[in-house]
This record gives C-alpha cells, sequence and structure tokens, in this order.
C-alpha cells in the first residue's frame, strides 16, 4: 500500500508538471500493424514445478493521436509453445492478449527533438498456458491502471527512437484457484473469458510487471514508415503458487499516418 | 571483478569492432544491459530449477500430494507417516524402477484410482485392481446376442445405445460414459419407451467424464428435485482446507420424465461422473440400484502434474459429501440388490446380473 501511495504521489507530482507547448503542434493520426518473435521464460507452479522457456510469433495493432498529448489503443495477440528444460516431452501452448488504452501528457522541456510523456493506461493482459488439449493447464490475467513514461527522440528527418515503460499500480489479477481446478471452472469450461477475467484486487507486493520497449522509426515516404521494436516483459506474482515470466519480444512493422 | 570486466569488454570491442575508448562506467552498464536482455540468464529470472535425481522427484511428488491431495481425512491415510516409510527408501542412487516401485506401493495406500501414475510406458492407478478385474464380469457382447431383441446405437454420442429386452415388455439402455455431446437425446430414448413396463438401465464399465452430462441424462427419469450432494474443492496446506460447499440437486421436467420402475445396474467399474450419475438416480423412489457396489471415487481429478523426470501424475483434488455430511469415496454406492458376475459365468453365457433385475421386475412388479 505504501508502495502504490509513492508511486501514485510521483505520478500526481509529474502530471502537475505539465504545461501546453508554446508551439501549436498538428495532430497525427498512426496505424500501427508489427509481426514479433517473442521468446518467453515462465515459472508458474500452479502448472507445473518446472522451468519453461519457448517462442510464439506475436502480432500487434496500434492506434495513436499524437498532438499536444498522445491518445492511444492497442490489441495484442500472441500464440506459440513453450517446452520445459528437463524433458521435451512437455510441450505446453500459450495464447497471450492484450489490449489497452493510454492516454500521455506531454512534459515541457526546452529541446524540440526529444519529447516526454507521462500518463496512465488502462491494459487487461490474458496469458493462458495449456497442455495436451487441457489435461493441464494454467492462466494469468490483469486489469488496470499502469502509469507510462515514454521518452521520443527525432533524430532527423528520416530517423526516429522513443523508449517506453509502464509500471502497473492498481490491479485486478486473475489466477486459478489454490488447486488449479474448482466448481467454478467446471461449470464455467465453456466460457473461458469468464473464468480469466474472475480476479481479486491485487496488492503491490502480490502482482509485479513492468514493461520496457524501444523502437526505432524509419520514414519511407511522408505516410508511411517502418519499425523495429525491442520489448521486455516481466510479471511476477507472489503467493502461495508463485508466477513469474518474462517476455522478449523483437519486432517489425509499419506506420501508416493520416 | 574489475580486471575480469575489462578482459570481457576487451573482447567484445574486439568482436564488434569498436575502436573508440568507452568509460569503465559504460562498460559496466553495457555488460549488465547485454546479460540480461539480451543473453537473458534464466535462473536470475526464474530462479534454480529442481535437480532431476530420485530424491527430488519423490519429494516433489510427496509435497505436492500432502498441499493439494483432497481424501486424506475421508480415507483415513496418514501421509506423514508414508513419507517416514518410503522417504528412506529413495537414494539418488536408486534406479528408475526402484523410485517407480517405491512411488506407486506408496500411492497405493491411497486406494483412490483417480490417482494415476505414468512413466512413459507405464499408467498405475491406485486401487485399481478390482476394477480391472470387474472388466472380465461383464460382456456386451453376450448381451446383445442373448437379451436384446432390438439394438438402436446413438450416433451423436459414444457408448449409448438402446433396445428392448427379448420377449418383454421392458427397455434396455446402455451407457458407458459420461463424456457425451448431447445428454438431451436420453430425453427422445425416453419417448421411444413410453410403452414398456420398465427399464434396465446399464452403467456397468461406466468409465465416467462430466458430472453436468451425468446430471442431464438423470433428468429424463427424474420425479422431483432433491438435495443430493455438495462438492468442496481442497483450498489450503491444511488437509481440512476446503472452499464453500457448492450443493447439487436432482434435475427436473415433468413433461419428459419416465417414472416408472427403473433398475440401475452397476459394477466395480462404475466410476466418477457414473456414480454422481447413482447420486441423482437413487434419489428417485422408482429407482433401484443393482449388481456390485461402484469404485468409491467421486472426485473431478486435478491437471496432469509433472516431474523433473518426465513422469506424469493426476490426484484427486475435492470431497462429494453427501446431504447428512458422510462421504462414499472409498466406499462406493452399495447395490439395493447385490449380483455379481463372475468371469466363469461369463464364460457360461449367463449374465447373472441382468437376470437377476429381470427376476426382480417379475417378482416385484409382475412383468413377465
Amino acid at each position: 500500500m505504501k508502495k502504490i501511495l509513492i508511486y501514485t504521489c510521483c505520478f500526481l507530482l509529474l502530471v502537475g508538471m505539465v504545461k501546453a507547448q508554446e508551439v501549436i503542434r498538428p495532430v497525427d493520426k498512426l496505424l500501427s500493424l508489427r509481426v514479433g518473435y517473442q521468446d518467453n521464460y515462465l515459472k508458474d507452479n500452479i502448472l507445473s514445478p518446472l522451468h519453461y522457456r519457448g517462442a510464439g510469433l506475436q502480432y500487434g495493432l496500434s492506434y495513436r493521436r499524437i498532438g499536444e498529448n498522445i491518445f492511444g489503443i492497442s490489441v495484442g495477440y500472441g500464440a506459440g509453445e513453450v517446452r520445459s528444460n528437463e524433458t521435451s516431452g512437455f510441450i505446453n501452448t500459450f495464447l497471450d492478449i492484450n489490449i489497452g488504452v493510454q492516454y500521455l501528457f506531454r512534459i515541457k522541456n526546452d529541446k524540440e527533438s526529444l519529447d516526454f510523456y507521462m500518463g496512465g493506461a488502462y491494459e487487461t493482459n490474458a496469458f493462458f498456458i495449456d497442455w495436451n488439449d487441457l489435461d493441464a493447464f494454467s492462466y494469468t490475467s490483469s486489469q488496470g491502471l499502469v502509469i507510462k513514461g515514454l521518452v521520443a527522440k527525432r533524430i532527423n528527418d528520416k530517423h526516429s527512437i522513443q523508449t517506453s515503460i509502464g509500471v502497473p499500480i492498481v490491479q485486478f489479477l486473475g489466477r486459478p484457484p489454490y488447486n488449479g481446478i474448482d466448481e467454478f471452472i467446471i461449470e464455467n469450461q465453456d466460457n473461458p473469458v469468464k473464468i480469466m477475467l474472475q480476479g481479486e484486487p491485487a496488492s503491490f507486493g502480490q502482482y509485479l510487471g513492468l514493461d520496457w520497449g524501444l523502437a526505432y522509426a524509419f520514414q519511407i515516404l511522408p505516410g508511411l514508415a517502418w519499425n523495429l521494436d525491442y520489448s521486455i516483459s516481466f510479471q511476477k506474482v507472489n503467493n502461495l503458487h508463485s508466477y513469474k515470466r518474462m517476455a522478449m519480444t523483437p519486432a517489425t512493422g509499419i506506420t501508416l499516418k493520416f | 571483478m574489475k580486471g575480469f570486466l575489462q578482459v570481457q569488454i576487451k573482447k567484445i570491442k574486439k568482436t564488434l569492432s569498436i575502436d573508440y575508448p568507452i568509460p569503465m562506467n559504460r562498460q559496466n552498464f553495457c555488460i549488465i544491459l547485454i546479460s540480461i536482455f539480451l543473453f537473458s540468464c534464466e535462473e536470475a529470472i526464474l530462479g534454480e530449477e529442481a535437480p532431476n535425481t530420485p530424491s527430488q522427484n519423490f519429494e516433489i511428488l510427496w509435497n505436492d500430494f500432502d498441499r493439494h491431495y483432497s481424501l486424506f481425512e475421508v480415507r483415513g491415510i496418514n501421509w506423514k507417516q508414508l513419507y517416514q516409510i518410503y522417504r528412506p527408501q529413495v537414494t539418488d542412487d536408486l534406479s528408475n524402477e526402484g523410485l517407480w516401485e517405491v512411488m506407486t506401493e506408496m500411492v497405493e495406500h491411497l486406494d483412490d484410482s483417480h490417482t494415476t501414475l505414468y512413466n512413459g510406458n507405464i499408467r498405475y492407478k491406485s486401487g485399481y485392481a478390482l476394477n480391472e478385474q470387474s472388466t472380465a464380469e461383464f460382456s456386451a457382447e453376450l448381451l446383445l446376442s442373448k437379451y436384446i431383441a432390438t439394438k438402436t446405437e446413438v450416433g451423436s454420442e459414444d457408448e449409448l445405445l438402446f433396445g428392448q429386452v427379448k420377449d418383454k415388455n421392458i427397455g434396455y439402455i446402455y451407457l458407458g460414459t459420461m463424456d457425451g455431446d448431447n445428454p438431451s437425446v436420453m430425453d427422445e430414448i425416453i419417448r421411444n419407451f413410453e410403452n414398456t413396463k420398465a427399464i434396465i438401465l446399464d452403467i456397468r464399465q461406466n468409465s465416467g467424464g462430466d458430472d453436468r452430462y451425468s446430471a442431464r441424462i438423470a433428468q429424463a427419469f427424474s420425479d422431483g428435485v432433491h438435495e443430493i450432494y455438495s462438492v468442496q474443492t481442497r483450498n489450503g496446506k491444511g488437509y481440512n482446507d476446503f472452499d464453500e460447499k457448492n450443493i447439487y440437486h436432482t434435475q427436473f421436467d415433468g413433461d419428459n420424465s419416465y417414472t416408472k420402475p427403473v433398475i440401475v445396474l452397476t459394477d466395480r467399474k462404475t466410476i466418477s461422473a457414473g456414480e454422481v450419475f447413482l447420486l441423482h438416480m437413487k434419489a428417485f423412489d422408482h429407482v433401484i440400484q443393482m449388481g456390485d457396489t461402484t469404485a468409491g471415487d467421486f472426485s473431478t481429478v486435478s491437471n496432469m502434474r509433472f516431474l523433473p523426470n518426465g513422469w506424469k501424475y493426476v490426484y484427486s483434488i475435492q470431497q462429494f459429501l453427501l446431504p447428512n455430511g458422510e462421504s462414499l469415496d472409498g466406499i462406493g454406492h452399495e447395490p439395493d440388490v447385490f449380483v455379481k458376475n463372475t468371469e466363469a459365468s461369463i464364460n457360461a453365457q449367463t449374465d447373472l446380473v441382468l437376470e437377476e433385475a429381470l427376476r426382480y421386475l417379475s417378482n416385484e412388479h409382475g412383468l413377465e
């Protein structure tokens, strides 16, 4: 609780520093498509005492409206396989779904080619893993507020880079029950969304998350850019059945401006 | 440490042909970033993985049961005492065969055929000897050729067929699993039997499946709504830690219900959702159970569990209680009329259970 208060205070202080830029910027509307290769490290004690590693393709679609501030919506979908280190027999498939809405405020600075943003997002993330057609399964879903920061640097007319970071603060966490299955899951087995979104508020100590991204953009045409991204996502659930997952995703894609 | 880092930096600079100096603090930063993000030190992220040794595999299995298995109290098992007996037998020199023997011997004490171990080649079920034996005490071929006049298999469902008993106005239904897709098909079957005087519903060798399927099938024979059982799932480290009771009732649809005499035939291999089906059926006044005592394994099984050596297992995670608080786990449904086939009677082309059912209908209900 103390940590949440500290983070919230920092967030409010930073938002308080926000001032409108003196130069009115044109509004850009950007639509981005990306595909990445997601490398996962996983340990989920509900699923297994073993460590898992594996990869899959990750697809993303996002819309951003960039003016004085940034408004964005993003959807991500990934699927692939992870396998245990000890034996190749335990191959699990996974689904990774992410939906987010964000609003970032520009923070005033003196450098014209450098922009700082700070704001918040509401994100829903769901990671589902199963072995042999649901003979074993587990999931982790989180919904809630995330503090986000972004730094964008225009190198010249053609090249730009940006880096962003997100830290969840207030989260609604969904995890399987103590024994992996209970009557609620059995009764609702035909409605996985209902199962996965059934969760409880998680304290900062119970659920830790961090998203970091680095993105490079090359402007091919005035309305078209090529992107190269690298992102790292870390999730940790501290309870009786702990969960740790780290996903690293190099990705590429295009951005259309309209 | 500093010297080591400098050597590593030199190597990296040589590899990357970096020919301008990098301050030492940047070098450290680069090394850390490269280590964490690119080479992804798995142990740093996930912690140390349990080693694949006989001792560690035994410890994982024993502890997993200790924390999650639901029926130690109901079945009167002293699990900690079993640890004292079997743990000393496991050393890191023990062969795979030896470890398998120790684990299966320990798990056999549970006498719970929902507890299954797999080692890649062999599947072992705890307390399964009697269930296995009963396979030889049932013959579908004998049944259908000697006793049933017409036979209709229901295409949409597995192991569901119906017909009429030879020379009698008695319906016969065989249901070998509770794992079908369309349980409401039972409404159509009983409409076919509208003019029969009774039904023999055979669930011998029923391998279980989905409790919801059992409930819907039973609805076709329901005489009302009755409280029949509750289910709780273990939810803590204590052997008696369970979540809230989920109370179940029989379902009822007065327009689609067969309420003439029904005899349900059972054997030792009638298990799990097959036994849950019996919980429903035995709540109805016009239904009796005939045959052998059922397996006595009600709980839903756990997700598959995994060991570092590649073995897998499942176990019971729930307790089913009757409205009076008693459990039938480890006991099974005792029949109203006990009768049992033997391998010899099957070989002699006689199904003693079905014949007793026909005799009962004749004696008690005058159905010739």
